[in-house]
């Protein structure tokens, strides 16, 4: 913290500064006197600021940020600098970190003219990766390559590159300068492809070729620059420039623009690009296209067709030569630059060349379906990474163009992007402003149409817009405020056309209006207006279903809303309004219309998830409200779903954990049926597949945790169904990994709860092998658990240190300890009982209560206290049948009620040594 | 992976090294300091590549450029964005300066002439050099820390009067935007005293 000003004077200068600074100029001087009186240093001080002041004002210096003044320094010192044996004449250009000069060596009779490019970076691992390239390009000698001379640093520590100064036009300027015709263009770019090929066989790949870097010389000769230093010098293509640092990413190649390896393949797309412009003299791509439609352009769409132009007349063989080259997947593209120029000389001799046309059905590319998602989610990458340039020319074209290709974009970006919005991890400001641009959009189109149909995608856009804004449902931005909005606009334009029409197709779409405001609302807790709106939300739904011909999505969407309103009714765990029957009867109508689904349509993922989604929401109301058989069956039935879904798609992780996920649950469930040995197999086939995991990625902890988490249910597995010595090695190797995972991360609570867990889970296992160690490992789990709970009164945690202490007691119990385990049991049973008696009167708190007060019962009988014991027994008998009457006595406690009221018929029993 | 590797990697250390920061790592402040240096420096120099007589470019923050560049860091909570902004204008205050000393030290070096070109002279902007508004600065934190706090925040690290204002509360100093303004215009004329007349 900055130290206080302590001296008055200069603090009295500042006060008078701001005083007189906000006069009139011509009232200074005289309040300046007055306020000074006789100290003249003082008023000195002040005027000289003044003054300052107004000089500050009118300074340009001032008024923009640090690092422009000093680049301008920079550039100027360059232009005026010699370095080592050069001098630089002029700056011929840049581009960017790298600026180019024209100059001659200083030793050089002859004034040989060089071109002398410095790299405004005097970082040393650049510097030191440009000497290297420099070794291996200083040994390229071609005619038709720029050769690179020689190399150093400049004094203050910037690499830079002398190269051999090729006067000449861009070959783009070239041919057209000179017209040439047809042939002759095709001989000067076999030039080139000479030159592009001798360098691949040197294993240089250019990465950048267009036709800046390619001049021809008066005497027609190309000249290739830059030969594979362009994504050192001037950055990879993809890196963000500041300023005007300028981007070529019409040559980009699609592998490049999806940031997949460069390969010579990608020269030869280049190639294929500056090959079509230098024909038909237009560029393939538009200027003014965006980057978002660049990228669509460059990866998905065919390019448009060699058409005749100016004169020039292409033949098909040219034209299929143009577009093998042009091919989105490098592998269907000329093999080498070699091939690339023979076809053309076979071409030009009048000989069938080998390039055969594009067939429809690549058209459709197997590439852009397989990749559609792919691509639009790294469009938007790419989008991100032109940065602000990017934007505003997207923004321009947005409003050069009219009215119908503004509604095409808007469905594009709303409908195609949303896709890939969904599984952009994290929220950036890219889809941030898609969203307020689309919104933007949608406004004006709001405005301007007149036309129901358009009407009716905007109502579906802006229920697009609200999921993506705040619908926790889906991935979205956090902005529930703004979700809410969109979602009201949805509602609000949904109920006019639908009175103006009330036909199925504006009925899905309000339906889908009032489902995301439902959402919405749920997600803000506003329990009540979700309820209502997922009351207005169905028979809209239903109606659609009704009328309009059978169609996945219209289902899937009444599904959807049975078991989010089945959510809201009763899901537990989540705030909900505490109808569970209800809950369960929606969810149990979603699994029907599931089912359905996927009978009439068995090859749709999306079917395939409705079903696992409806099974699990089945699965967790049953496991809530403790039957133990339903909830089997349902658990059983998503996992085999999702394992459906898992198998059709290999590739996909998420898929795959969810499978592991699944697997542990139903592993739990079958648990607490009394089928342990089941369980089994089910756990370690989870524990596999999150092996897998950590093992494709070792430096995530979530993996990592998560397999300790699946080891621990493993642990279970095998301790139930009597397996001790494979549950005790589960056990251990699940502590090891947690208690590595807490000392990387020592603040994060849910790992030590982890470590409590895998403690708490050792003394389950070594309870009747060996007490001791048994019982060390719970005090270990309570005391963590205690150090937690200091911090934050989770009720998870809470539960496990009441489980935690159950197990110590029963251990001491064991042990003869009868006090220790009577202390124990009655912590146990307060801290349940404190929970039960809050009203969240869950089976497992109640079971926890139960043992508590069935164990303080046996411990105050083993003491020989009798009459406490027969109390106590009668509380937990009374327990025990409170819990059976909900159904929810467990299979390991089925014998509880009568073991106690056996005991309590026998009565008390002579003394055993007990402490 | 070619391409995009390198940003994507320089911006995932950065928001790693900043979480470990916030979660109470002392050494991943020397860290993240190590990794906001070098990606600034990036930035820099392609700026310093562009810069150009002829074209004029936007003013561009660099700070702004790799904040934008951190979608974790614009989410976490203003203290800690502003931390992060704070480390950062340092940042960009320490390469301007050192960038600058090279520029002089490559002047007075062995060997190389220096052949002024009188054109130039003349640019009032020119007389301003950042080595001398930096003594300055150095000069002004003697009477006015809190001043020049704003000059290194605002100048050097190019942040909005808001973001100054942040930065300045998340050290415990009381500030408003307005008073960030009112100091910057002083510690303005100061400085511009201080480098002496045009």
């Amino acid at each position: 913290m900055p130290s206080d000003q302590t001296d008055p004077f200069w603090e009295r200068v500042e006060q008078l500064f701001h005083e007189s600074w906000e006069l009139e100029a011509g009232a200074r001087p005289a309040f300046l006197a007055g306020a000074c009186g006789r100290s003249e240093p003082l008023r000195r001080a002040v005027e000289e600021l003044l003054q300052a002041s107004s000089d500050a004002a009118a300074n340009p210096l001032w008024s923009e940020p640090a690092i422009r003044n000093e680049a301008r320094f920079q550039a100027a010192s360059d232009d005026a600098t010699t370095l080592e044996r050069y001098r630089l004449l002029e700056r011929i250009g840049a581009g960017g970190m790298a600026v180019v000069y024209k100059g001659v060596r200083n030793d050089d009779a002859f004034s040989k003219l060089v071109a002398i490019k410095i790299v405004q970076d005097s970082d040393p691992v650049m510097a030191g990766r440009l000497r290297l390239e420099r070794q291996i390009l200083a040994g390229l000698e071609h005619a038709n390559i720029a050769r690179l001379l020689d190399g150093g640093t400049t004094a203050d520590g910037r690499p830079f590159l002398v190269m051999e100064f090729v006067e000449g036009l861009p070959i783009d300027r070239y041919v057209t300068q000179h017209r040439l015709p047809v042939r002759e263009v095709v001989e000067l770019f076999r030039k080139v492809c000479a030159a592009v090929s001798y360098a691949h066989s040197n294993l240089i790949v250019h990465r950048d070729l267009k036709p800046a870097n390619i001049l021809v010389t008066a005497d027609g000769q190309p000249k290739l620059l830059d030969f594979g230093i362009a994504k050192l010098i001037d950055g990879s293509s993809q890196r963000t420039k500041t300023g005007a640092g300028a981007m070529t990413p019409e040559y980009a190649s699609p592998e490049q623009v999806l940031g997949a390896p460069i390969t010579t393949a990608s020269d030869i797309y280049s190639l294929g690009v500056l090959l079509f412009e230098l024909l038909s003299g237009a560029r393939l791509y538009p200027l003014t296209a965006g980057p978002l439609d660049l990228a669509r352009a460059i990866t998905i769409e065919p390019p448009r067709p060699l058409s005749s132009h100016g004169g020039r007349h292409f033949d098909n063989d040219l034209r299929n030569i143009v577009h093998v080259a042009l091919r989105k997947e490098p592998e269907h593209r000329y093999a080498s630059a070699d091939l690339f120029s023979e076809d053309l000389r076979l071409y030009l001799a009048g000989y069938p060349v080998m390039a055969r046309p594009v067939t429809p059905a690549y058209r459709i590319a197997k590439f852009a379906v397989r990749n559609k998602v792919a691509v639009a989610a790294l469009a938007l990458v790419f989008l991100a990474l032109v940065g602000g340039i990017g934007a505003t020319a997207w923004q321009a074209h947005i409003a050069n163009r009219r009215f119908n290709d503004v509604r095409q974009l808007a469905h594009a970006v709303i409908f195609e992007y949303h896709d890939a919005i969904e599984t952009l991890p994290g929220s950036t400001p890219v889809r941030q402003k898609m969203v307020k641009d689309a919104l933007v959009y949608l406004d004006k189109l709001s405005r301007e149409s007149g036309d129901t149909s358009l009407e009716r995608e905007l109502v579906e856009a802006y229920v697009k817009i609200a999921n993506v804004q705040g619908n926790s449902y889906y991935s979205n931005l956090g902005d529930t405020a703004g979700a809410l909005a969109s979602a009201r606009k949805a509602v609000a334009a949904g109920e006019l056309l639908l009175a103006r029409d009330s036909n199925a197709l504006n009925q899905r779409a309000l339906s889908s209006a009032y489902t995301v405001l439902a959402d919405v609302l749920y997600s803000r807790n506003e329990l009540a207006g979700a309820n209502e709106s997922y009351r207005k939300a169905l028979p809209l739904a239903e109606a659609a279903v009704r009328n309009l011909p059978p169609d996945i999505e219209t289902r899937r969407q009444l599904a959807g809303i049975l078991r989010n309103w089945g959510d809201l009714l009763g899901a537990e765990g989540i705030s909900n309004m505490g109808k569970p029957e209800e809950a369960l009867a929606y969810y149990r109508q979603s699994l029907d219309i599931a089912r359905q689904l996927v009978h009439d349509y068995p090859s749709s993922g999306p079917a395939r998830k409705e079903l696992y989604n409806s099974h699990i929401a089945l699965a967790e109301a049953e496991t809530t409200r403790g039957h133990g058989a339903a909830a089997e069956e349902q658990t059983r039935a998503a996992l085999a779903a999702i394992r459906e879904i898992s198998a059709a798609d290999p590739g996909n992780a998420t898929e795959r954990v969810e499978v592991a996920n699944m697997s542990t649950r139903l592993a739990q469930v079958l648990i607490g049926n009394g089928k342990a040995k089941e369980a089994v197999p089910l756990a370690m086939d989870a524990e596999s597949i999150m092996e897998g995991q950590v093992k494709s990625d070792p430096a995530n902890r979530m993996f990592r945790r998560s397999l300790a988490v699946t080891e621990l249910h493993v642990v279970n597995a095998l301790r139930k169904s009597g397996d001790a010595a494979g549950a005790l090695a589960h056990a251990q190797k699940a502590l090891a990994m947690s208690q590595r995972l807490s000392a990387e991360d020592p603040q994060n609570i849910e790992i030590v709860s982890d470590v409590a867990n895998c403690h708490f889970k050792l003394a389950q296992v070594l309870d009747t092998q060996n007490y001791t160690a048994a019982l060390g490992h719970a005090a270990k789990s309570m005391a963590l658990l205690d150090g937690l709970i200091a911090r934050s009164r989770d009720s998870n945690l809470v539960g496990m240190r009441i489980r935690a202490g159950l197990a110590a007691a029963g251990i001491e119990m064991r042990m003869h300890r009868a006090s220790a385990a009577l202390a124990d049991y009655r912590q146990a049973g307060k801290a349940a009982g404190d929970i039960v008696a809050g009203g969240s009167g869950q089976a497992g708190a109640r079971t926890d209560l139960a043992r508590s007060q069935t164990g303080a019962a046996d411990a105050d009988a083993r003491l020989g206290r009798w009459s406490e014991a027969l109390e106590e027994y009668r509380i937990a008998q009374k327990s025990w049948s409170d819990l059976r009457g909900l159904h929810a006595l467990g299979s390991e406690d089925a014998g509880q009620p009568e073991r106690i009221a056996a005991l309590m018929a026998r009565g008390p029993q002579p003394n055993r040594a007990n402490k | 992976m070619a391409a995009s590797d390198d940003q994507s990697t320089a911006t995932g250390n950065i928001t790693r090294c900043l979480q470990d920061w916030r979660a109470g790592d002392e050494d991943a402040l020397s860290r993240l300091t190590a990794a906001v240096y070098r990606e600034l420096r990036r930035l820099a120099s392609s700026l310093f590549a562009a810069e150009s007589g002829d074209r004029t470019l936007q003013p561009t923050a660099l700070v702004h450029e790799l904040y934008l560049q951190l979608p974790s860091v614009q989410h976490m909570d203003w203290q800690s964005r502003a931390q992060f902004l704070s480390v950062a204008a340092k940042i960009m205050r320490n390469i301007l300066v050192d960038h600058a000393r090279k520029r002089h030290a490559a002047k007075r070096g062995g060997g190389v002439l220096q052949v002024i070109v009188d054109a130039q002279v003349d640019d009032p902007a020119l007389k301003s050099d950042v080595l001398v508004i930096n003594d300055a600065l150095d000069r002004l934190s003697e009477h006015y820390p809190r001043q020049s706090r704003v000059v290194e925040l605002r100048f050097f690290g190019g942040l909005t009067n808001e973001e100054t204002c942040d930065v300045l509360s998340a050290t415990g100093v009381e500030c408003s935007q307005r008073t960030v303004e009112r100091d910057w215009t002083f510690a303005r004329a100061w400085l511009q005293n201080a480098i002496g007349p045009n």
